[in-house]
């Protein structure tokens, strides 16, 4: 960047006498701007806003993986989707998926922090222990809890048999398979929740602790409630976000363990992406449904920064 | 309001032993200052008092009555923390409410939303409301009601957190370094207004500080902690005038004392580098000893009449005072001498100066720092005067 070190090289430019070299001195100061934005932007036009912009354009034509030709037809994918069954069927179960696994994997994540922190002893054996499901591979997982889940021989039925209860078909059940999802949902992912409520349990300043003791907040529940959980108030929003954001993108417990099934009771918003991008070649209409589902992620990132942001941060 | 009675209090960390049996009798109304060096175990001390610590061993009583072993919540005491410890998501109006909050409503009436349908809430909070602004009135936060910490300056932020200490009633006020994070001007101001606070609530103050200015000036009696023992308790005037243990004296006062190696011949005489001073001990006492002479007890005299003398390597004008730092054969530090505005003037850097006190102002003390009392003789005192 020749002109970047120039500039930099003659910091006495601005008090140059004649108007002409003022004026060489504002160019030489833009270019060398663009110079140092251009990698940044062009990086992020590659490989976010650029996909991102395809899929919106893709979305608006009949395009399907491999064909030679394509055209543009409007909202016509939009008006498919919104008046396929399936779709309503995918978007609720996805939904119902999310209000299990939001709400239990916080509360267990922080429910585990608190007994973590309480006590010093073990305390890093049982982070390590609940930490592990976020490690595994996810894929790997849900064959085991495939196993697990077996109708005849997985562990889980016989366990309920031993104890003299009627046995499941966790997966083949239309009622039980999204809430065996999400069970499996909440198990991978409030390890992560934990962590983060610990680093925020850390940050609590023990002073307020006293202070809430010396004010005679006598049992733990009431300092939980006057410190800990407003204090936890920015971690709270964070994780609650990211739950959201990862339990929208529930796919591969589906795609191992049901494939949508039985008759679409567990069809999931990014599975039915999948099966109509890559098994029925519809990218199209594939690409619609990624739309959709980037418009829930940016609302909740919008509620986030809108309202939340405002109660939580003080 | 409650006397504050400790017995034999001992604390140990691991092995560091923190506390070294501490006693300590604090009367119904009175203003004591626990002040040391940092480490000395004042901050342990008052935090066992507090319950947020528990004692090793030892008896805490307060207002008779045995607290060892009860959580904090249950000894009624109120306590101002270094850092304020405010609630930073509570408005002022609300830090200040908390300590009223959980003592006179249940626990249905604090629960969220809740509350107002179980009778009674609304009464409570009333009168709950009405004790707030009377606090708001007298430390002059009625218009910060409405902030949150977060939009306190350091001054206003201390004056919350004693607002929340004086809200309610407890048998004693626990205050540990309240002004040490506040800058100079605002803590000699606040000094005044904790002083005047504690003359209108007449209740006991406990009363933490590393800051010997803090606790000559606000407090009743001082305790003087060094090493996890209280090495004296005492009116400041006491402890000034009459420190029991060098370390008390090298404390208390500022600048600090002088303190000067001397010998004593077999009669008990004093001497200085080879001067004979004006000063004896009982015979056989001790054959070195330290002379403590606070910089105001020293005052310039012409060579001749000189019992020490040294040379002006530096002048520290105060405005109102002078201190001359002078460089004394007999001494490793220079010697301070403390003059009225006026009679420090004439005197130059590197001039050589003669200086004498009055013997009565003489503190000795032996090699382990015990205070030894001294003998005036009648030949001394000619010695000084004739």
């Amino acid at each position: 960047m020749a002109d970047g070190s120039g500039l930099l090289a003659s910091p006495q430019a601005p008090v140059a006498s004649t108007p002409h070299r003022a004026q060489l001195y504002m160019l030489k100061r833009a270019l060398a701007t663009i110079s140092l934005l251009l990698p940044a932007v062009a990086l992020m036009l590659l490989l976010l806003i650029g996909p991102v912009a395809t899929v919106v354009v893709m979305s608006l034509t009949d395009y399907q993986l491999g064909a030679a030709a394509w055209s543009f037809v409007g909202l016509h994918n939009y008006v498919e989707l919104f008046g396929d069954r399936v779709f309503w069927q995918s978007l609720r179960n996805t939904l119902m998926y999310v209000a299990i696994v939001v709400p239990a994997s916080v509360a267990l994540g922080l429910g585990t922090a608190l007994l973590i922190e309480a006590r010093s002893s073990l305390r890093f054996f049982y982070r390590s222990v609940f930490f592990i499901p976020v490690m595994a591979t996810l894929i790997a997982m849900a064959i085991s809890w495939e196993y697990m889940l077996h109708p005849q021989f997985g562990l889980i039925n016989l366990m309920l048999k031993a104890i003299g209860l009627p046995a499941q078909a966790w997966l083949s059940d239309p009622a039980l398979v999204l809430p065996t999802l999400a069970v499996i949902g909440v198990w991978q992912l409030f390890g992560f929740n934990m962590v983060l409520f610990l680093a925020g349990l850390v940050s609590i300043p023990h002073y307020l602790y006293e202070a809430a003791e010396m004010d005679g907040a006598r049992s733990a529940w009431s300092r939980f409630r006057l410190v800990t959980w407003p204090m936890l108030g920015p971690v709270t929003m964070f994780v609650v976000l990211i739950s959201a954001i990862r339990s929208f993108q529930v796919f591969d417990t589906v795609h191992v363990l049901t494939k949508g099934g039985p008759s679409k009771a567990s069809e999931v918003l990014l599975y039915t992406m999948y099966s109509e991008g890559f098994e029925f070649f519809r990218s199209g209409l594939a690409a619609t449904i990624a739309v959709v589902f980037l418009a829930f992620v940016l609302l909740l990132t919008l509620v986030k920064a809108r309202i939340l942001d405002k109660r939580v941060h003080y | 309001m409650a006397p504050v009675r400790l017995r034999d209090i001992r604390k140990n960390f691991e092995r560091v032993e923190v506390l070294k049996g501490v006693d300590l009798d604090i009367a119904d109304g009175e203003f004591v200052s626990l002040v040391g060096p940092s480490g000395c175990g004042k901050s342990t001390l008052l935090r066992i008092i507090a319950g947020l610590e528990s004692q090793t061993s030892g008896r805490i009583e307060i207002g008779s009555e045995n607290v060892d072993g009860m959580p904090p919540a249950t000894r009624n005491l109120a306590m101002v923390f270094q850092s304020y410890a405010l609630y930073p998501h509570l408005s002022v109006f609300d830090n200040i409410a908390v300590p009223l909050r959980m003592r006179r409503l249940s626990r249905l009436q604090r629960a969220p939303l809740l509350r107002w349908i179980v009778p009674g809430t609304r009464g409570h909070e009333r009168s709950i409301k009405g004790d707030i602004i009377q606090v708001a009135e007298l430390l002059g936060l009625q218009d910060l009601l409405g902030r949150k910490p977060a939009q306190l300056s350091g001054g206003q932020r201390q004056r919350v957190a004693v607002g929340r200490a004086i809200v309610r009633e407890p048998r004693a006020f626990l205050l540990d370094e309240p002004l040490s994070n506040l800058d100079a001007k605002l803590r000699v101001h606040m000094r005044t207004e904790i002083a005047q606070l504690h003359r209108r609530l007449g209740a006991t103050f406990i009363y933490v500080t590393h800051d010997q200015a803090e606790a000559m000036t606000m407090s009743d009696r001082i305790a003087v902690m060094m090493d996890g023992n209280i090495v004296q308790v005492g009116t400041p005037d006491q402890i000034y005038d009459d420190p029991q243990d060098l370390r008390v004296a090298e404390f208390i006062g500022s600048p600090k004392i002088n303190v000067l190696d001397a010998s004593v011949d077999a009669d008990g005489r004093i001497g200085l580098a080879g001067v004979a001073l004006p000063l004896a001990l009982r015979r056989g006492s001790a054959d070195k000893v330290r002379i403590g002479l606070r910089p105001e007890a020293l005052r310039l005299v012409p060579m001749r009449e000189a019992l020490i003398d040294g040379i002006v390597a530096h002048r520290e004008n105060l405005g109102a005072e002078v201190l001359l730092h002078l460089d004394v054969p007999a001494s490793a530090q220079p010697v301070i001498v403390r003059l009225d505005h006026g009679k420090a003037r004439t005197v130059a850097i590197g001039a050589k100066v003669g200086v004498t006190f009055a013997p009565e102002t003489a503190l000795c003390f032996d090699a382990a720092g015990r205070r030894l009392p001294l003998v005036e003789t009648a030949m001394l005192r000619e010695a000084v005067h004739g």
